[in-house]
């Protein structure tokens, strides 16, 4: 079933050289702590106007305790949700010390504290204002949400929110198509931006004061000009100046098809070996969906590639585009990189559909004749996916290359059946004996990578120079 | 984040935890009159929110025009200026929505000759046992600044404002 002869294979210059060594790790990590200095400081700014401002003298009674915790948690849950959005804002700078899917993660674990916060300020406020009413909570609480000046709006957003973060929890994804997920993420947006006006309105920290006026509008709009600019603006140029439309479709196996995008400006794509874009088809039923996929050929200035999977919903769908389909792109995105490289000897281990990262590294990366160990798990040998390309790259640079068809060994393994009850470690020992010494990159399903990087760092290689990436969204 | 940082971090971020709790410590907090805006309409002089006795009657205030005040004799403003009748006028109901009440506004305002000698609130005010007190402190800031140019009550601005309405309701019925 592969679509491409060895021989016809087009494969670029690897690079010639790189730098390698501890002091490339050390620059990442101080400038992540610089990164992270400039969050918590944004959370200690928030803390420090609440607290000058003498948010914990008057405490007394339970209602004015239940103010100061009502003031407290809105003040921490907004600053929070500002550093939360910014993580998915996909700033270069961010993204170039912790990669796309490390933002995403952090995004991810900020989300539910955030919801627990805003969760707190409603209850604390509607608890103290019910005391000092007296009236009944639900009777407060009516008279919030219809007297109380932009507070049904406010009492929308959290309603919001709340169906955001319960749609995002692990359970939940299982169940829910990216697509679904993806509608009802878009209304975060929408709950942020309506819990705004009682800040400005009500908000005993910020309403009629200065200094915590201007700090809250620009810590918003900073937060508001990111999203716009590097999530909107940004792609919608790119795409536009590139105008990629797809120009050949090939089936590489059973249920894997590389689409070959075509258009201008091809030769300045920022993109590097094994990083991802998210596209965008411009078909009436799917330009505004878009999905990760990472580029199955290093960037040639002829084209660029990407070969996907069939794993239903969307991704079937594109299996059968028209040619001359346009194509929007946003991206870059990834650290699955030689960037990250610090040692001379590197093993890439790949699964299935997680090849396309690999092969571009095979192909593209700066190595002598054996530096480099390529392992590929596929299922069956005939049907696995870019194989001859592998096949190829490995036999012109001099690389080992292992594939390993059929069923895993036990339940726990990564690796295929091989007869034997030899452990995963001491089979990669064998197929890379430098592993120890050498940069790991890893790239396959979710639950597999895990099992591998677990091998990997028993067989003694330091964290630092484990590298994998999911696409996360 | 590195331990070396995160420690260097901590430390700070206690320090300057600390320094700010004890800053807030002396903060102005709650119900505090702001210093008066200027409200030229106002024709009376106005004394310091802060100065509990009218006798200290020191114009501070720059924002009144000095042109539209009838500038007393501070000895005189401790006596009425006319020895008249006691006369209690009842202002209009203004009502008001505030973030933390809404109602109706209705003061009376007790004038001995042209001195505000009592301000009494028939209806309004504020919900919440942290500014039951704003009613009290606006109806002696009138007595005080002898007028409605005082400031408002921090956290009660539009109770302030109500009040300030209807005070000059009742100021016109004399």
């Amino acid at each position: 079933m592969s679509g491409l002869e060895p021989k016809r294979i087009f494969l670029v210059e690897p690079n010639r050289k790189v730098r390698i060594g501890e002091r490339k790790i050390m620059r990442v990590k101080r400038a992540q702590d610089v990164i992270e200095i400039i969050a918590w400081s944004i959370l200690m700014t928030i803390l420090v106007m609440f607290l000058v401002d003498g948010g914990l003298k008057d405490i007394s009674t339970l209602s004015s305790a239940l103010g100061a915790i009502s003031r407290l948690s809105s003040l921490l849950g907004t600053a929070l949700l500002m550093i939360h959005m910014l993580l998915i804002a996909r700033i270069p700078w961010i993204d170039k010390f912790y990669g796309h899917d490390s933002a995403t993660v952090i995004h991810k674990r900020i989300g539910k504290p955030v919801l627990y916060l805003i969760l707190v300020h409603f209850l604390a406020s509607l608890f103290q204002y019910s005391i000092n009413s007296g009236k009944d909570v639900l009777a407060t609480f009516l008279w919030f949400v219809f007297d109380v000046q932009e507070m049904w709006l406010a009492t929308l957003g959290l309603f919001l929110m709340i169906v955001v973060v319960v749609t995002s929890v692990n359970f939940a994804r299982r169940h829910m198509s990216y697509e679904a997920w993806f509608y009802v993420h878009l209304t975060s947006y929408l709950s942020v931006a309506v819990a705004v006006p009682h800040i400005f309105t009500s908000g005993s920290d910020v309403a009629g004061k200065p200094v915590q006026t201007i700090i809250w509008v620009s810590l918003y709009l900073f937060v508001y000009l990111n999203i716009l600019w590097y999530r909107v603006w940004t792609p919608v140029r790119k795409s536009y100046r590139k105008s990629l439309v797809l120009s050949k479709s090939v089936r590489e196996s059973s249920d894997t098809t590389s689409l070959y995008l075509s258009g201008k400006h091809l030769q300045e794509i920022e993109a590097v070996s094994g990083q991802f874009y998210f596209l965008r088809f411009m078909t009436p039923k799917q330009w505004w969906r878009p999905h990760p996929f990472s580029i199955s050929a290093a960037p040639n200035g002829k084209y660029l590639r990407f070969t996907i999977g069939d794993r239903g919903d969307d991704t079937k769908l594109m299996q059968n585009l028209k040619i001359g389909t346009p194509v929007a792109i946003e991206g870059p995105y990834g650290l699955f990189t030689e960037e990250r490289r610090t040692k001379e000897r590197v093993v890439l281990i790949a699964s299935g559909i997680g090849i396309p990262p690999i092969r571009t590294l095979a192909e593209s990366m700066a190595a002598r004749p054996g530096d480099i160990t390529v392992i590929y798990r596929v299922r069956k040998e005939e049907d696995a996916s870019l194989l001859a390309e592998i096949k190829e790259i490995c036999r012109r640079r001099g690389f080992a290359l292992y594939v390993l068809p059929g069923p895993r060994g036990n339940k726990t393994s990564w690796l295929n059946d091989d007869g034997t009850k030899v452990p995963d470690v001491a089979r990669l020992t064998i197929m890379a004996p430098h592993v120890s010494e050498s940069d790991v990159y890893i790239c396959g399903p979710q639950a597999w990578t895990n099992r591998v990087i677990k091998t990997v760092r028993k067989a003694g290689t330091p964290v630092d120079s484990v590298h994998s990436e999911e696409y996360a969204w | 984040m590195r331990r070396i940082t995160q420690g260097i971090v901590g430390v700070i971020s206690l320090g300057v935890l600390a320094t700010s709790c004890s800053l807030g410590q002396s903060a102005q907090t709650g119900l505090t009159l702001a210093s008066p805006t200027p409200q030229p309409t106002n024709a009376l002089p106005t004394s310091s929110p802060a100065s509990p006795a009218p006798s200290s009657t020191s114009i501070t205030d720059p924002g009144v025009p000095a042109t539209q005040t009838p500038a007393p004799i501070p000895t005189k403003t401790t006596a009425p200026v006319v020895p008249g009748v006691k006369v209690t006028k009842t202002s209009d109901p203004i009502s008001y929505i505030a973030n933390r009440a809404q109602g109706v506004m209705q003061i009376s305002v007790t004038k001995i000759g042209t001195k505000i000698t009592a301000v009494t609130i028939i209806s309004g005010g504020t919900e919440g046992a942290d500014y039951a007190s704003v009613p009290a402190v606006l109806a002696k800031a009138a007595v005080d600044a002898q007028g409605a140019n005082f400031g408002n009550v921090g956290g009660a601005t539009h109770t302030s404002d109500a009040f300030k309405t209807a005070l000059g309701t009742a100021l016109a019925k004399f």
